[in-house]
């Protein structure tokens, strides 16, 4: 990176261009509109879906769900993982950060293993555990995505944070920095890379998995995709599975963008 | 001022710092050396508040440090150390804010300083404002870190090894900036090193420790010319007579000098008539006292002017004995011309000079 030829841009109109120019390649923002216009343009009119399905898949019946648009479906789908989604996020990054103090370092080790351990339950079983609780619906849902998606949350922030440079943090201490202050100002801003990185792992997994939410009445693109295979109408199956690759997919392009405009750490460069 | 009283710091029952006491003045450098693991570091930490002494009280101006806050302590005082330890996601004008933009002050004011500061570091605020830290060197990278430590004007300033990772030439380079940067802001400062000479070049007291004691704590001449006891002699070593002339600067010792202006030579050379005292060199300037030549007089006769770069040949005022002697055997001459910092003659010394100091005190 020859900065030098622009020393009238400031670090942070640096790092903007970094941005612009890192998403130079135009194909992948292309697909993405594409894709995604694609979607909504046929979840709002169902009669021209229903016409596209109909070349894929000549000669059968019942080619859209009749029991909710693919609209709908899209939209209990994102709330789904948004709400699952940002409680992971929200919960690691906390996690992440309290074991990572001088407090709650004892609790480091037994944090990350069960962290691990969640991953390795498939989110089937724990819906299954979850429905007793919670009842059907979107509940259980949530709990079952949250538990699943968030490791990669903890796991990385646990990283980014102890990935830090003990002189970096040494120095800011020794301007006077408080403990807090030292957190926001120095060791979020340089770790937070790695931490959207996880984020990033976190809701691409979710976003999949959600699918699963159907299993017990939550909903979203799972829903189809269920009623396609019991029924054995691929055009179902195939329906759901692109929306939620198209969503995966999506989601997971705007994280990388966001990943790029923030500090890069040396080793990385 | 600085005082430690009793100071004793313990790790599990191992003191690494065991009973000292010591008055630091302000506005003077003060040099913590020794082998390492003899405390030094820890005896400066203690002063910030960066580590706690196991008993014992350090006072800064009257005050025990443990009488105020930790953090509020840390924003009075520089800190330096070796790493750095700049931010790296902040440019450098925001790495110089931060102990401002911890006291509060607005954005306006914060980045006049900054700007203030890289001017008087000799850094142009222009070209290296914006900078990333990991866009400068480890010289420039270093300069910003004393920039920062002094953004807020902290009458203290401690510094850790702050030249340690720098090549030896750009050392040499920092400390001299340093010196001539701190006789104008008369910091009090708390320096530790493990580098002799750097401790003779900056120190006005160098305090010598080992295994958390202090040994010697005395002016740098004394401890090179009157080493207290076996571990200081050893510690100095066998070429101290060459170090101590560290100890003295050029202006202190230097004599006035003989020039003659350039307009004043006849067909190249000075008037015949003219005659010089001292060791019979003739140093030639232009209209404005810059040196330009130089000539020397002997059986009686002058020889010819030699045109000479002013920088090349001449020390500064502020330059050691040491400085000036290499230049005298460099170049075989008997005197050297000590110049200002833009270039105008203001004296010459002369090895007899340099011999009279060694002879003096009975110190040879």
């Amino acid at each position: 990176m020859s900065s030098s030829s622009q020393p009238k841009l400031s670090a942070r109109e640096r790092f903007r261009v970094r941005m612009i120019m890192g998403s130079a390649d135009v194909v992948g923002p292309v697909l993405l509109v594409v894709g995604v216009a694609a979607l909504l343009w046929f979840a709002a009119n169902p009669a021209q879906l229903e016409a596209l399905l109909r070349m894929i898949f000549p000669g059968r019946r019942g080619y859209l769900y009749e029991r909710a648009s693919l609209m709908t479906l899209l939209g209990e789908h994102l709330v789904l993982v948004a709400v699952s989604g940002s409680a992971a996020a929200v919960v690691g990054i906390s996690l992440g950060v309290l074991v990572t103090r001088s407090v709650g370092r004892d609790f480091l080790g037994i944090v990350r293993d069960l962290s691990s351990l969640a991953q390795t339950f498939p989110p089937v079983a724990v819906l299954a555990l979850a429905v007793p609780a919670l009842g059907f619906g979107f509940k259980p849902a949530v709990v079952a995505l949250f538990v699943y998606s968030i490791l990669p949350v903890i796991n990385n922030t646990i990283s980014g944070l102890e990935a830090v440079p003990p002189d970096i943090v040494e120095a800011s201490r020794g301007m006077g920095m408080t403990p807090v202050q030292i957190l926001l100002f120095t060791e979020l801003p340089v770790a937070a890379r790695v931490i959207i990185a996880g984020v990033r792992t976190s809701v691409v997994i979710n976003i999949g998995t959600a699918t699963i939410g159907a299993v017990v009445g939550a909903g979203g693109l799972g829903a189809i995709i269920i009623s396609g295979l019991v029924r054995d109408n691929y055009a179902l199956v195939f329906t759901g599975a692109v929306s939620a690759a198209v969503l995966a997919f999506s989601a997971d392009w705007c994280f990388a963008r966001l990943e790029r405009s923030f500090y890069i750490a040396r080793s990385d460069r | 001022m600085i005082e430690f009283e009793h100071v004793v710091k313990e790790y599990n029952g191992v003191s690494a710092v065991d009973d000292i006491s010591l008055e630091l003045p302000a506005g003077k450098i003060c040099v913590f050396i020794g082998p390492s693991g003899c405390g030094k570091t820890t005896s400066l930490r203690l002063i910030n508040r960066m580590i706690e002494p196991s008993s014992g009280t350090i006072r800064l101006d009257g005050t025990p440090v443990s009488k105020i806050r930790a953090e509020e302590l840390r924003r009075g005082i520089g800190y330096v150390i070796q790493s750095v330890g700049l931010l790296p996601h902040m440019s450098v004008r925001e790495n110089i804010g931060i102990v401002p933009r911890l006291l509060g002050w607005d954005k306006h004011k914060r980045d006049t300083r900054a700007d203030e500061l890289l001017e008087l570091i000799g850094l142009s605020p222009g070209a290296y404002r914006d900078k990333l830290p990991h866009e400068l060197s480890g010289g420039e990278a270093q300069r910003v870190g004393v920039a920062r430590a002094l953004a807020a004007d902290p009458p203290v300033l401690l510094m850790d090894e702050p030249f340690g990772a720098v090549d030896p030439l750009g050392r040499e380079v920092l400390q001299r900036e340093f010196l001539s940067l701190n006789r104008e802001l008369k910091k009090t400062v708390v320096f530790v090193t493990h580098d002799l000479d750097e401790a003779i070049r900056l120190g006005d007291r160098i305090v010598l420790m080992r295994s958390g004691k202090v040994v010697q704590d005395d002016i740098p001449e004394r401890i090179l010319g009157a080493p207290r006891n076996e571990f200081v002699r050893e510690f100095v070593g066998a070429d101290r007579a060459l170090k101590r002339l560290s100890c003295f600067t050029v202006e202190s010792h230097m004599h006035k000098a003989a020039f003659l202006d350039r307009a004043l030579l006849q067909n190249g050379r000075p008037p015949e008539d003219m005659q010089v005292n001292g060791t019979g060199m003739l140093w030639i300037v232009d209209a404005g006292e810059v040196l330009v030549g130089m000539c020397r007089r002997s059986g009686g006769k002058w020889g010819d002017v030699r045109e000479v770069r002013a920088e090349e040949l001449g020390v500064t005022t502020v330059s050691s004995l040491r400085d000036a002697l290499s230049r005298l055997l460099g170049r075989g001459l008997k005197a050297v011309p000590v110049l200002s910092d833009d270039h105008r003659l203001v004296g010459e010394v002369r090895l007899t000079d340099i011999e009279a100091v060694n002879q003096s005190d009975g110190y040879v």
